[in-house]
């Protein structure tokens, strides 16, 4: 937190501290979301880029760092992909189920904290409570990036069924996120 | 606000629409500003799905690589310390997420207004996009702004001004001076052209200020400044 709004007063230093605190985690998500390890080392660049350019603006009472940073890496990312009409990866190794998430790096560990560990148990609960198809769609959609049509051809399911299926499951997310308030 | 319509929100903040369907829910986040706090919502609880990401270790020169390009590119931004002039643009831009993702929004959709004159002029430069954020304090959603470059036209949200008062639009560039883009309509999205070589670009802030009616008269802002955002890639 104190190296992102440091690097938005131009400091080079801390801009340094937030590229290794934050840049296994960012390559993890181009890298994802590009599959291809080049392009995602490109894209990184970019994020970087733009992290730098936008750190005077990020605004910390308004959510977390790192959430911040994430959000500009997954865009980033996913401009690529449609700037380059590049199909999404393969679908990435997880079990049928909820897919386990893999560790968090270590040095993202401390600001893990900020993430708000209450908002996403929340949402992490409300989420088992739905159906196994679109449990999984809608974590592919986050994660991967994907659209409708895109979750319709990896799941082999007609584009119409998989927007009432998702819609349906929305609709559930909407109602349990709101309950628990 | 519909269950119905809530579903519509979730569907752009997820990024499961595209083509027509996306450039129509983006104008209604522009239109709505219920929509568009729909969106902030479904945004700010999706966002700990980050968390689910892997890591992996980039190549070590890469850091070097991004130092060398900020170097590189250090004398052409605007200097830090210029923007300190203007305190109340620190006041930031929660939706650093939002503006982002309008970003993305809008990368591959050029056209979104079917008016066959003016679709073959908007294709020609990439929109900018930012999301306005109120100043600290003030529980309302971002205003979105869209600017066209190529057919010098910038689209405001509506934005609720007090009885009397009217809301003007200005940029900053690397001068840190704020110039006047116009006049916003109360409560209604707006629609502004500009002539050529006077529009904001790239990396520019766009502020709004509460001014008296016929708006401010000396030229820079006179009210308080209410809402605050930089320009990205559209």
């Amino acid at each position: 937190m104190a190296a992102l709004l440091a690097t938005g007063l131009g400091n080079r230093r801390a801009f340094r501290q937030v590229y290794q605190m934050t840049s296994t985690k960012l390559f993890g998500i181009c890298l994802r979301i590009c599959g291809e390890r080049q392009t995602a080392e490109d894209v990184l660049q970019e994020v970087y880029l733009t992290i730098w350019r936008r750190a005077p603006s990020f605004e910390p009472s308004r959510g977390s760092p790192v959430a911040w940073l994430a959000t500009i890496a997954r865009n980033r990312a996913l401009d690529w992909r449609r700037a380059n009409n590049k199909p999404p990866p393969e679908p990435w190794s997880e079990g049928a189920d909820t897919s386990v998430s893999e560790p968090v790096d270590n040095a993202l560990l401390a600001d893990r904290a900020m993430i708000e560990e209450e908002g996403a148990a929340r949402l992490q609960g409300c989420l088992e409570g739905l159906d196994h198809r679109p449990r999984g769609a809608i974590r592919a959609a986050f994660l991967d990036g994907l659209t409708y049509s895109e979750l319709a051809k990896r799941e082999a399911v007609p584009l119409a069924t998989m927007k009432s299926t998702i819609r349906r499951a929305l609709l559930r997310l909407r109602d349990c996120l709101n309950d628990d308030a | 606000m519909t269950p119905e319509e809530r579903i519509d929100a979730a569907e752009l903040a997820l990024g499961l629409l595209e083509g027509h369907e996306r450039v129509t829910a983006l104008e209604r986040v522009l239109a709505d500003p219920a929509f568009a706090a729909e969106l902030a919502w479904w945004r700010s609880r999706l966002e700990v799905l980050h968390a689910e990401y892997g890591a992996a270790e980039p190549p070590a020169a890469l850091a070097s690589r991004i130092e060398a390009r900020i170097d590189a590119e250090a004398h052409v931004t605007p200097s830090t310390a210029r923007m300190r002039r203007w305190p109340w643009l620190i006041g930031g831009l929660a939706g650093g997420a939002l503006a982002a993702s309008l970003a993305a929004l809008v990368l591959t959709q050029t056209t979104p207004v079917p008016t066959p004159v003016r679709s073959e002029r908007q294709v020609q430069g990439p929109l900018l996009v930012a999301a306005l954020v109120p100043a600290k304090d003030q529980e309302v959603a971002p205003v979105a702004a869209v600017v066209d470059p190529g057919s010098r036209i910038i689209r405001v949200a509506a934005i609720e001004t007090p009885r009397g008062r009217v809301a003007e639009l200005w940029r900053i560039g690397a001068d840190g001076v704020p110039r006047s883009l116009g006049l916003l309509t109360a409560a209604r999205a707006t629609r502004l052209s500009f002539r050529p070589r006077t529009g904001p670009g790239l990396g520019e802030t766009l502020a709004i200020s509460i001014e008296p009616l016929g708006g401010s008269r000396t030229g820079t802002p006179t009210g308080p400044v209410v809402a605050t955002g930089v320009l990205s890639r559209g």
